[in-house]
């Protein structure tokens, strides 16, 4: 399912104070892109990819994804398409550390009516791909910062989304395993045609999107295709890092 | 979301924050515990007070005239109670039966007792009559309540009773010698050789109120214990042992005095059963033994009225509209039994409510504490409740889950709290038999649980947990996922 804003503003009330985080955003993303959304700081990021996954829908203008119009689903109904058809995977990994690693996997399955793909098979073969079978029955607090963000990522897949946002995925993790983690990513996109959202304000890891989306304060201002650059040795990756790390200040 | 593994998700997050939740019941156990205590003990006492002491099914209606001996012959033209009183009375709804009874009129006294006690004790006798076919259930030989003292019918032997032969479709009873053994004699069975008609006789049949044995056993024996001389020596009585006791009764005399020219007369008299519906403090014996009696020793009019009616009802909660009408519609006068049993339930019921209303206030108290406690929860679960949002919850399975979990913890401290009740309650019944001394109707327990405080005290628990659990459930519902998830 294709994506798309128009005219997308959102304007943040606390208070008598209102900020702006975006402004006019109009965008479209079609099924099976790889992109990544980069700006500083504060630039509104994070409010653009909850506008465009429905997690908040208090924007102005239109965001339509396939045949639904976001903002004017009821909630009952927006859960169900984020229940069925998008993936979200997080900063702070938002794993529940009382679930083992295999329940994390199958907790989205509470939310929806039961399916014959929702088993706890299933979730243990998406662990199996993220690299992760023999650690089903580890708790979070047991696992690496990257071995979480492969629970979270086999999480998002659990449900059979049609697309995945990503947040900032890579922000708490070294580069070696930011990179292994994009990887990951880059296989899923190509094998299951996955649209892949991925915000970042490193550019090393916006490099090995498709497609580039800056965004400075609220606004789109550059929004290119690109060739993927992938380090090969850990050597070239830093050093690749490095490069990447000047040519933007 | 499917129920099973709804629950699955309930059951995770119990057991993930068991001591939150743990100590959140807490109240609701203590509160559930002494609802449930003070309910069965209500209901145990009650059942006792009203049932044995008050047999609150039952209605006395009595003759104010024959009560105080001023009858004035019709005089307002209304007559005593009659047959036709009991009739009216009969066909009042709810009304399952009508008995009437009427007093011995005349001194007696009672004399027996060496098989019980070892010595022959005198007694006043006092006695009414009740139509013997009205209290067959009540004794198990239907044979033993009757008046074996009027001709009987009968086609062979068999039919007659002891000591009588059936001789031309009659029952005639053996002449005998008096002071002849039993064995020798030709009375056999329960019939004995009466001294001066010099033939055979059934005792005078005597049925006994249960309330009677309770205030010997529970008071008087209990008083006697430890005196000197024969009081000291008066035995525990029971229903089984005074079945069959036999005594002699002097009709027409007594300690107080002797009815006027006409001779006492001495006859056997037979107890065969107990039954509520029997005098309470005297005995009671089949109606047409009284109507010849009274006839005997008092004159003709004596036989005419009845001096109280007992009314039984189909069902306790009918009592208070059938003493209603027997009051205003039939203009009868009621025992002040009735009136007495009324206010002891009354009594009953307002110290059960006012116990349970502190029970209540436990309950409100510990359901404020469970909104407390549940809000917090829901504080420290904000960022999970928006990530659960995030992944398709909608915000009534969020509400569903914080209710769901309100409900198990309500429901085990429905559970815990019964079972602290009912602890509670075997400590006070094994207290009170071991340490309070007998009384008339000591009752086994003091307790009655029925099915239906066990469902009252589940249903309020959980109650209250869902109370509780009411606005923390609104507010995990309002979580905004974003907001929740920005991580900051
Ligand atoms: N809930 C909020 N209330 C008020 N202001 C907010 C809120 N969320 C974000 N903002 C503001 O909106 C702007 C964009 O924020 P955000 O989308 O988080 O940026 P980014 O993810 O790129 O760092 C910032 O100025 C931020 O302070
Ligand atoms: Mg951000």
């Amino acid at each position: 399912m294709n994506l798309s804003a128009r005219g997308l503003s959102r304007i943040y009330q606390s208070g008598a104070v209102a900020t702006k985080a975006l402004t006019d955003i109009d965008l479209r993303i079609e099924s099976g892109e790889f992109v990544a959304i980069v700006g500083s700081s504060g630039s509104g990021k994070t409010t653009l990819l909850n506008n465009l996954s429905g997690l908040d829908t208090q924007f102005e203008g239109a965001v339509d994804f396939g045949d639904y119009s976001l903002n004017k689903l009821k909630e009952p109904e927006l859960a169900r398409l984020r229940h069925e058809h998008i993936g979200f995977v997080f900063q702070a990994f938002n794993l529940l550390d009382h679930l083992t690693a295999l329940e994390n996997v199958t907790l989205p399955g509470f939310f929806g009516p039961p399916k014959k793909s929702r088993s706890p098979e299933r979730g243990a073969e998406l662990l199996e791909r993220v690299g992760l079978g023999n650690r089903l029955d580890s708790r979070p607090p047991q696992l690496s910062g990257g071995q979480k963000q492969r629970v979270a990522i086999a999480r998002a897949l659990y449900c059979e989304p049609s697309i995945i946002f990503c947040d900032e995925p890579t922000g708490s993790l070294d580069q070696t395993t930011g990179l292994s983690i994009m990887r990951l990513f880059d296989e899923l996109n190509r094998e299951k045609k996955l649209t892949l959202i991925v915000v970042t304000h490193e550019p090393y890891i916006a490099a090995m999107a498709r497609r580039r989306i800056v965004i400075k304060d609220g606004r789109i201002i550059e929004d290119e295709p690109q060739t993927q650059r992938w380090p090969s040795t850990p050597a070239q990756q830093a050093e690749q890092a490095e490069d990447a790390a000047e040519g933007t200040p | 979301m499917n129920f099973s593994r709804f629950n699955e998700l309930v059951w995770q997050s119990l057991s993930r924050n068991f001591r939150h939740f743990a100590l959140s019941a807490v109240g609701v156990v203590i509160g559930i515990a002494t609802l449930f205590f003070f309910t069965s003990l209500g209901e145990g006492v009650r059942t006792t007070v009203l049932e044995d002491v008050f047999v609150i099914d039952q209605l006395e209606v009595v003759d104010p005239a024959a009560g105080a001996g001023l009858r004035a012959g019709g005089f307002l033209g209304s007559g005593g109670l009659d047959d036709r009183t009991v009739a009216n009375v009969a066909a009042i709804d709810g009304v399952e039966g009508v008995y009437p009874k009427m007093k011995l009129t005349f001194p007696s006294r009672a004399s027996g007792g060496e098989a019980l006690v070892g010595r022959d004790m005198g007694i006043e006798f006092i006695a009414d009559g009740i139509p013997a076919e009205l209290i067959a259930d009540d004794v198990s030989d239907e044979l033993a309540f009757k008046d074996h003292h009027s001709p009987q019918t009968c086609s062979d032997d068999d039919a007659c009773a002891d000591g009588h032969h059936c001789d031309d479709g009659e029952c005639i009873a053996h002449s005998c010698r008096p002071g002849e053994q039993h064995a020798d004699s030709n009375c056999r069975g329960l019939s004995y050789c009466h001294r001066e008609r010099r033939e055979c006789a059934m005792p005078i049949p005597l049925i006994v109120s249960p309330y009677l044995l309770e205030v010997y056993n529970g008071s008087v024996h209990t008083a006697l214990a430890d005196a000197e001389g024969i009081g000291g020596r008066l035995p525990r009585l029971s229903e089984e042992i005074l079945v069959g006791f036999e005594f002699d009764i002097i009709f027409g005399e007594s300690f107080m005095g002797r009815s006027g020219g006409i001779d006492s007369r001495r006859e056997r008299a037979r107890i065969v059963g107990f039954s509520d519906r029997a005098m309470q403090l005297g005995a009671t014996m089949p109606l047409d033994y009284v109507l010849r009696l009274n006839e005997e020793f008092s004159g003709d009019e004596a036989a005419e009225n009845y001096h109280s009616l007992l009314v039984d009802a189909e069902r306790n909660e009918d009592v208070a509209i059938i003493a209603q009408q027997l009051e205003e519609q039939l203009g009868l006068e009621l025992s002040d039994r009735h009136q007495q049993a009324e206010r002891a339930g009354l009594l009953i019921l307002l110290l059960t409510l006012l116990f349970n209303l502190i029970a209540l206030i436990i309950l409100v108290v510990s359901a404020i504490n469970i909104t407390h406690t549940f809000t917090m929860m829901v504080m420290q679960r904000h960022k999970e409740i928006g990530l659960m949002r995030a992944l398709g919850a909608t915000r009534r399975q969020i509400q569903a889950l914080v209710i769901g979990e309100a409900s198990v913890v309500g429901l085990v401290a429905g559970c815990i709290g019964i079972a602290l009740g009912i602890g509670a309650g075997l400590l006070v019944d094994f207290a009170f038999d071991n340490y309070v001394g007998a009384f008339p109707f000591k009752p086994d327990t003091l307790f009655s649980w029925s099915p239906w405080m066990f469902a009252l005290a589940l249903a309020t628990a959980v109650l209250f947990c869902l109370l509780g659990a009411f606005l923390p459930a609104r507010r995990a519902g309002g979580v905004d996922p974003a907001e929740a998830l920005m991580g900051r």
